[in-house]
């Protein structure tokens, strides 16, 4: 006579060691996926922030290139002949750009390293360069060391470097087997091959093929990293990228018509070299790479392997001093700490506990929470 | 689109046409998965890029996500019926193996992809798709939230868990006799539960605090509680300042939901001392329970009352951010009601009961059946809103930022008081001279947590690298104010500093 059944409670689940939600029991759904969209509004209120250096000699295209991917004038791209000296010494000066798209906002920094590799002598000019990445570190580690934090640690440290290789056709020389040698161990490092329309297109794979194996050889791991890879899919992606690597790009800042269209590129009386054209270069995948699909990977791999690697360098380097009151230990880092590499460690992502690192095992482990 | 720096770029449409495709496709060594790919592009797919929203989240969710597959799955066949509803998960990025010279490298972001088409790479640079990069790695990371509740027993916290989660996680839970409970002390408990929806997984913990208020002599009896949340503020300090950081688990309590009865008159002592205690470690959300025993008015001048207590004795409950001034009205009538609906007013079910031929979760009583889900009976459907699905993060991120950040200071301040002192100490003596007996019964009378912290600390680091001089804090950077800046502890080396909110 009662119209109102009421009904068992919700069956457990068969089950009991870890109780799900109950689809056929479930009436309504919580709504846990809308994190997601708390966090996305978040990140696009406070912003995003990037920094790229760029290597290689003079005259390679690097600014040009620099522009061509952010599609701005981070830089007047300095064109040969224009009575601009070169620079005794490398210096490296960078410049940043606050640019917004759809909504987003991207704080860039370019730094660019004029005068590496051009003197007669190039012996340690790597030297600053490592000095000026691991100076980044240092003071993100200063401001993580503070009492009182901030609530955004700025980052300036280095996500990207792309290092320019000279289109020689060859192999790989002695000053870029050097440097990369030791950039590949403080930050994640892009090879490409630059100003690609002086080979053709059998030369460029020639090229390429020898690239990979010098790299193989000499134990050099560039971005994206093998040992990174998180699971299944990444795999597969970034093996397609890694065959690819060294990307032969070309820039260009000017633009051109061709069939009617208008398109960036360098004109020749032999025809014109489209930027964005993949067979005449491979600029589009290095743009999806570092901007479109990797950007963040990018700033993950610096912020949990490069940066941790750096700090754990820096917190057990200071147990030589004496030891004293109060909290942060750091002495001022000597500039041998700055610019000489560390050791090569094949460290891992923070969710990747199967194996351990050598020397990195805490003291005192700690029970897993149940 | 405005951008401090920009190209004044035409940009043409291409003629981009399958055979082309088909074409180049043959050059290329043979891909599988790519070759039934392109057969699947059914050429410019036209996208619908969410808007860029640049407001906290309304409950309803404007558009309806399509269901989104499974990320993991190791199956790399390109799946055709599915393209209408096509997100990130299923697209890989197969760009690295040029196609055809017109071909845009497919984007893996699909329907979330914020560019419209081919045009786009010339127009723009392309980093709008960060959210959905930052997106991908928190749904394969997963996300973890720690709630806890306190209160009197029989204040309904576990059906309410239950409810609210959607979960049975005190179907094995024995109710103590009076006699036990007699000797009970307060005990801290942790549940923790996996939740799966929409591909995204969150873990989460619930905190329980079983005999809490239940002794005959209740003094006190919030320091266990206190003493559990420091404890996981220490764990994460310890962890976080150690050498390996890899795999930090981060047990620090988010939320606490705290149990008023219905039955008082407002909030009574025990009340007011256990908010007292926590508020400066803990996001704190007033719950009124049971409130089906309350009729509408009642509710009304009981939480008006419970408001007024809660500002009279200075207690710091969990503040909402305030709306940009850009929501629209609509969006802002939501927010203030919100603001007003503090204490919630909660009724918790474990049944299901039918209504009107709906099945719902609710309490059948003879006068009447009392829904759970039903806005107009009880304030649950706010309360898990605000909890789920628009502050979950932002709950997450004052507990980082501001309690977490209170205590390491603190921490660090006492670590070294105590240890200049001990330094002082060192020196002041000199050999022969016989104790400076006050200040070592001052350094030793209680070991603090900071001592422990400090003598744990240097035990735990390999090379153990410790500590010099004092830094000077920098001086704080100029940033817009939140309105929250309450929450900030003065600090005595630097005068209190405007936490923001970018």
């Amino acid at each position: 006579m009662d119209p109102l059944k009421r009904s068992p409670p919700p069956c457990p689940s068969p089950r009991p060691s870890s109780p799900r939600t109950q689809p056929c029991e479930m009436l309504g759904h919580v709504g846990i996926e809308t994190v997601l969209d708390q966090l996305k509004i978040k990140a696009m209120k406070t912003g995003f922030e990037f920094n790229i250096m760029v290597v290689g000699q003079t005259g390679l295209g690097k600014s040009t290139m620099v522009n061509t991917l952010f599609r701005s004038k981070v830089w007047k791209s300095t064109h040969p002949g224009t009575g601009v000296s070169m620079p005794q010494t490398l210096q490296l000066h960078s410049e940043t750009h606050v640019i917004e798209e759809k909504g987003v906002k991207l704080k860039l920094t370019v730094t660019d390293t004029p005068g590496f590799g051009d003197q007669i002598n190039n012996d340690k000019c790597w030297e600053p360069i490592l000095g000026y990445i691991n100076e980044q570190y240092e003071r993100y580690l200063q401001e993580e060391l503070l009492i009182t934090r901030q609530r955004h640690i700025p980052d300036t440290r280095v996500h990207c470097c792309v290092y320019f290789v000279p289109p020689t056709g060859h192999c790989l020389r002695p000053l870029d087997i050097e440097l990369l040698q030791r950039l590949c161990r403080t930050v994640n490092v892009v090879p490409v091959i630059a100003r690609a329309d002086s080979l053709t297109i059998e030369e460029r794979e020639v090229f390429r093929n020898r690239i990979q194996q010098n790299l193989k050889t000499h134990c050099i791991e560039v971005y994206p990293q093998k040992c990174f890879d998180e699971d299944i899919n990444d795999r597969i992606l970034n093996s397609k990228i890694r065959d690819r690597i060294p990307f032969a790009v070309v820039g260009a800042d000017r633009e051109h018509l061709v069939d009617g269209r208008c398109v960036l590129g360098r004109k020749t009386k032999w025809g014109v070299i489209e930027v964005e054209n993949m067979a005449h270069c491979e600029f589009p995948l290095l743009r999806d790479l570092l901007i479109r699909s990797h950007l963040q990977d990018l700033k993950d791999i610096t912020h949990n392997v490069h940066y941790e690697n750096y700090r754990v360098g820096r917190l057990n380097a200071s147990h030589l001093l004496p030891r004293g009151p109060g909290w942060v230990n750091l002495a001022p880092a000597t500039p041998e700490q700055l610019t000489s590499p560390r050791p090569l460690r094949a460290c891992r992502r923070p969710h990747d506990d199967s194996e351990e690192e050598s020397g990195l095992s805490m003291a005192n482990p700690r029970p897993a929470s149940s | 689109m405005d951008r401090s720096l920009g190209w004044q770029g035409n940009s043409v449409p291409e003629d981009r046409t399958e055979a082309g495709i088909k074409r180049f496709l043959e050059d290329t060594t043979d891909d599988g998965e790519l070759n039934k790919f392109v057969k699947d592009f059914p050429g410019n797919e036209s996208c619908h890029p969410p808007e860029a929203k640049t407001r906290v989240s309304r409950p309803q969710i404007p558009e309806p996500r399509a269901e989104t597959p499974d990320l993991y799955d190791d199956d790399l066949e390109f799946r055709p019926p599915s393209w209408s509803q096509s997100s990130d998960s299923q697209q890989y990025f197969c760009a690295p193996a040029p196609l055809s010279p017109s071909a845009r490298p497919r984007s893996p972001w699909g329907k979330l992809d914020p560019y419209d088409s081919s045009e786009d790479d010339k127009e723009y640079v392309g980093f709008a798709t960060l959210p959905n990069q930052v997106h991908r790695k928190s749904v394969k990371k997963g996300f973890d939230f720690t709630l806890m509740v306190a209160g009197e027993s029989g204040l309904g916290k576990s059906t309410l868990v239950n409810s609210l989660f959607l979960t049975d996680l005190y179907r094995d839970r024995k109710l103590l006799s009076a006699e036990e409970r007699i000797m009970q002390t307060v005990e801290i408990t942790k549940h923790a539960v996996d939740i799966e929806e929409k591909g995204v997984r969150l873990r989460l913990t619930i905190v329980d605090t079983p005999g809490f208020g239940d002794a005959v002599n209740n003094t006190e009896c919030w320091k266990p509680v206190a003493e559990y949340i420091d404890q996981q503020f220490e764990q994460y300090f310890r962890d976080e300042s150690g050498l390996n950081r890899k795999n930090i688990q981060d047990n620090r309590v988010h939320c606490c939901l705290y149990f008023i009865s219905p039955f008082g008159h407002g909030l009574r002592p025990l009340d007011v001392e256990f908010m007292k205690a926590l508020h400066q470690r803990v996001n704190i959300v007033p719950i009124l329970a049971k409130a089906d025993t309350l009729t509408p008015l009642e509710v009304d001048r009981k939480k008006r009352r419970i408001r007024e207590e809660i500002e009279r004795f200075g207690i710091k409950i969990y503040q909402f951010p305030d709306c940009d001034s850009d929501e629209d009205e609509d969006f802002k009538l939501q927010d203030q009601a919100l603001k007003e609906s503090i204490p919630f007013a909660v009724i918790g079910s474990n049944t299901v009961v039918e209504v009107r031929g709906r099945r719902v979760r609710g309490r059948l009583y003879p006068w009447g059946i009392v829904e759970v889900e039903n806005p107009g009976h009880c304030d649950f459907v706010k309360l898990r809103t605000m909890l789920v699905r628009t502050h979950m993060q932002d709950l997450k991120d004052v507990t980082r930022e501001t309690h977490y950040e209170n205590y390491r200071a603190q921490c660090i301040q006492s670590m070294t008081r105590l240890v200049v002192k001990e330094r002082n100490r060192k020196y002041d003596q000199k050999p022969g001279q016989s104790w400076q007996g006050g200040s070592q019964a001052q350094l030793w009378v209680r070991p603090s947590p900071s001592l422990v912290l400090l003598q744990a600390l240097s035990s735990i680091q390999v090379g153990p690298g410790v500590l010099l001089a004092l830094p000077i804090p920098l001086s704080p950077s100029p940033q817009q104010t939140d309105s929250r800046e309450w929450y900030r502890l003065p600090h005595p080396c630097c005068p209190t500093r405007d936490r923001s909110r970018n």
